[in-house]
């Protein structure tokens, strides 16, 4: 869980924009939007818990 | 020691950031975020440590738990408040960053309040 969440986050990212190089090249520009929304989303779903449980954590240890 | 993995945590998350800064923005505030999270999973027990040691200390002096409570209220407040905009600020949105810092601020001067009453009114009843 520990640092593998930013190494998979970077490697998303990296993969993606070689991806939407390639796919601009080759005239598909919708395509390559595709790609980086569908990276975008999956990375948005793999941070998404975690910041639940920031926000519960700080809220229990806070007694906001 | 922890603070070695800490840095090296959030030296990971920098050059990662960077990387893609470039090419895909994006990323990098995704970056910037989970390394934050994740330096804060290493604060969490740390905090809950103090905390109870507080708590602990607490007991042997004669105050009110009210006054604790709104304290810890405030360290709340003023890490989450400085956490999002410090992400805000990163990304480029110095405007909502600060506009998310005002409101801290006014939060925790509304949460002031009530002791201040309770001061005034301690000192109003020496006066008089």
């Amino acid at each position: 869980m520990e640092v593998s969440l930013l190494f998979k986050i970077g490697a998303v990212g990296i993969l993606v924009s070689v991806l939407c190089q390639i796919l601009k090249h080759s005239q598909r520009e919708e395509l390559a939007f595709l790609t980086s929304l569908t990276g975008l989303l999956m990375v948005l779903f793999w941070v998404l818990p975690y910041i639940y449980d920031l926000f519960m954590t700080i809220q229990d240890l806070f007694a906001l | 020691m922890e603070i070695v993995k800490v840095a090296a945590l959030g030296i990971t998350g920098m050059l990662l950031g960077l990387l893609l800064k470039e090419t895909k923005p994006e990323y990098s505030v995704y970056l910037s975020l989970a390394a934050g999270i994740l330096v804060f999973c290493y604060m969490a027990g740390k905090l809950e440590y103090l905390f109870s040691s507080v708590l602990k200390i607490q007991e042997y002096l004669p105050l009110d738990t009210k006054y604790l409570t709104t304290l810890l209220k405030m360290i709340g407040i003023t890490y989450v408040g400085q956490f999002s905009a410090g992400i805000c600020k990163d990304a480029g949105y110095g405007a909502v960053a600060s506009q998310i810092e005002v409101f801290a601020k006014l939060y925790i001067m509304v949460l002031s309040i009530p002791v201040l009453l309770a001061l005034m009114e301690a000192i109003h009843g020496f006066l008089t």
